[in-house]
C-alpha cells in the first residue's frame, strides 16, 4: 500500500465524476455547452488532474525511497 | 419522459457533478493532510527512539571511558575492563542512525511542501473553472425554460412565450432521441442504451472486413464529435469539412468529409420505429467500445 494511496483514490474518484459530467455534457452538445464546457473547463480540469496525480506519485515514490533508507 | 426533460436533466446532473467534483477535490487535501500526518508521527516515533537510543549509548561510552580512566589510575589490575571501543561503535551506530532518521524526514517535508503546493494550484483551478462552468450552465438552463416555456404556448400546454432562444436546440417531442438543426433533418442523436442491435453479426475486429478497420471509425466517431458537428453547429457546411481536409492533407476514411457522408448520407446508421438497426452495425459496435453514449442516426 503506497503512503500517499488515499489521496490518490480520492483523486481517481474525481477523474470519475468529471468523466460523468463529461459524458452528460455530450447530450448537451447541439447546446454548445458541450463544447465549451469541453474545451474551457472539462479539459482544463482533466490537465489539472493529471498534474496533481504526478505530483502525489512523484511524491509518494521519493517517500517511499526514503523511508526505506531509515 | 419527453427529449426537452431529457434534456434539462443533463444540464441538472452536469450542474450536480460539477458541484460533487469540487467537493471531492476539498476531500484530496483532507486525506492528503491525514497521510502526511502519519507519515511524520511515524518518522518522528523513529527520531524519538533513535534519539533515546543515542543517548543511552552516550551515556555507556562515557562510563566506559571513565572506568577504563580509573582502571589506568590504579596501582591493581581491574577485575573488569571495558569495551570502549564497542562502546564507540554502539554510539557511532546510533548517532548515525538518528541523523539519518532526521535527513529522511526532512527529504520527506520538501515531497510534502511539492504535494501542498500542487494541491493547492489544483483547489484554486478547480474553485475557478466549477464557478464558471456553473455560471454556464446555469444561463443555459434558464434559456432552455424560457424555450419549454414557448413551446408550451405552441403545444397547447400553457400561454404562448419568447421565441427558442438561438443556442437551445430544437427538439421535437415525437422524437427518440435529441434533434440536431445543424445537421441534415433526419438526423437524431439516439441513446446507444435505447438501440436493439441484439441480432448484429459483429463480435469483435474479426467482424471488419469493408474496406474499414475498427481504428478507423473510431477515428470516425472522434472526427464526428470534434470537428463535423462542432462545424455544422456553428453554420459551417460540408464545403468548409473539405476545405480543412484538404488544408490537412486528409482524404478517404479518415476524411472530415467522408465522416459527413458515413454518418449524415446515404450509409447513415439505420434505424426501425423500435430502434432496431438496418444499418450501421459495425459504428454501434465501436461506439460502444468506445464508451460513447448517442450516436447519430436517421429512423425510418
Amino acid at each position: 500500500m503506497g503512503y500517499l494511496e488515499r489521496p490518490l483514490v480520492q483523486l481517481s474518484e474525481v477523474a470519475r465524476v468529471r468523466q460523468t459530467s463529461e459524458n452528460q455534457a455530450k447530450i448537451l452538445w447541439r447546446d454548445v455547452v458541450y463544447t465549451y464546457l469541453e474545451d474551457r473547463h472539462l479539459r482544463v480540469l482533466s490537465v489539472e488532474e493529471e498534474a496533481l496525480r504526478v505530483t502525489l506519485q512523484n511524491a509518494e515514490s521519493a517517500i517511499s525511497s526514503a523511508l526505506n533508507s531509515l | 419522459m419527453s427529449t426537452a426533460d431529457v434534456t434539462i436533466e443533463a444540464v441538472d446532473a452536469v450542474s450536480t457533478d460539477l458541484h460533487k467534483y469540487r467537493d471531492l477535490t476539498y476531500q484530496i487535501r483532507h486525506e492528503y493532510s491525514a497521510a502526511s500526518r502519519t507519515i511524520l508521527d511515524f518518522i518522528d516515533d523513529v527520531i524519538r527512539d533513535r534519539s533515546r537510543a543515542a543517548v543511552q549509548s552516550k551515556a555507556e561510552l562515557e562510563h566506559a571511558v571513565d572506568a577504563e580512566r580509573r582502571a589506568n589510575e590504579s596501582d591493581t589490575p581491574p577485575m573488569y575492563r571495558p569495551d570502549v571501543n564497542g562502546a564507540l561503535h554502539r554510539f557511532n551506530q546510533a548517532e548515525s542512525a538518528l541523523d539519518r532518521a532526521r535527513r529522511v524526514r526532512e527529504a520527506v517535508l520538501i515531497q510534502f511542501r511539492e504535494c501542498e503546493r500542487a494541491i493547492a494550484a489544483n483547489a484554486s483551478a478547480v474553485e475557478a473553472i466549477s464557478d464558471a462552468a456553473r455560471r454556464l450552465l446555469s444561463q443555459k438552463r434558464e434559456a432552455l425554460e424560457e424555450y419549454w416555456a414557448g413551446q408550451a404556448g405552441v403545444h397547447g400546454r400553457g400561454p404562448s412565450g419568447s421565441a427558442a432562444p438561438a443556442l437551445s436546440p430544437q427538439l421535437d417531442n415525437k422524437a427518440p432521441g435529441i434533434v440536431l438543426p445543424g445537421l441534415p433533418p433526419k438526423i437524431q442523436l439516439i441513446p446507444l442504451s435505447d438501440i436493439d442491435d441484439s441480432d448484429s453479426h459483429v463480435t469483435g475486429p474479426e467482424s471488419f472486413g469493408k474496406g474499414y478497420s475498427p481504428a478507423d471509425l473510431r477515428w470516425a466517431h472522434e472526427a464526428l464529435h470534434e470537428i463535423v458537428m462542432p462545424t455544422l453547429a456553428s453554420g459551417g457546411t460540408l464545403e468548409d469539412l473539405r476545405a480543412r481536409d484538404a488544408a490537412e492533407g486528409r482524404m478517404g476514411v479518415r476524411s472530415y468529409a467522408d465522416t459527413y457522408s458515413g454518418f449524415f448520407g446515404d450509409s447513415a446508421i439505420r434505424l426501425s420505429p423500435d430502434l432496431e438497426v438496418t444499418n450501421g452495425y459495425h459504428r454501434i459496435w465501436v461506439a460502444k467500445q468506445m464508451g460513447l453514449s448517442h450516436v447519430p442516426a436517421v429512423i425510418e
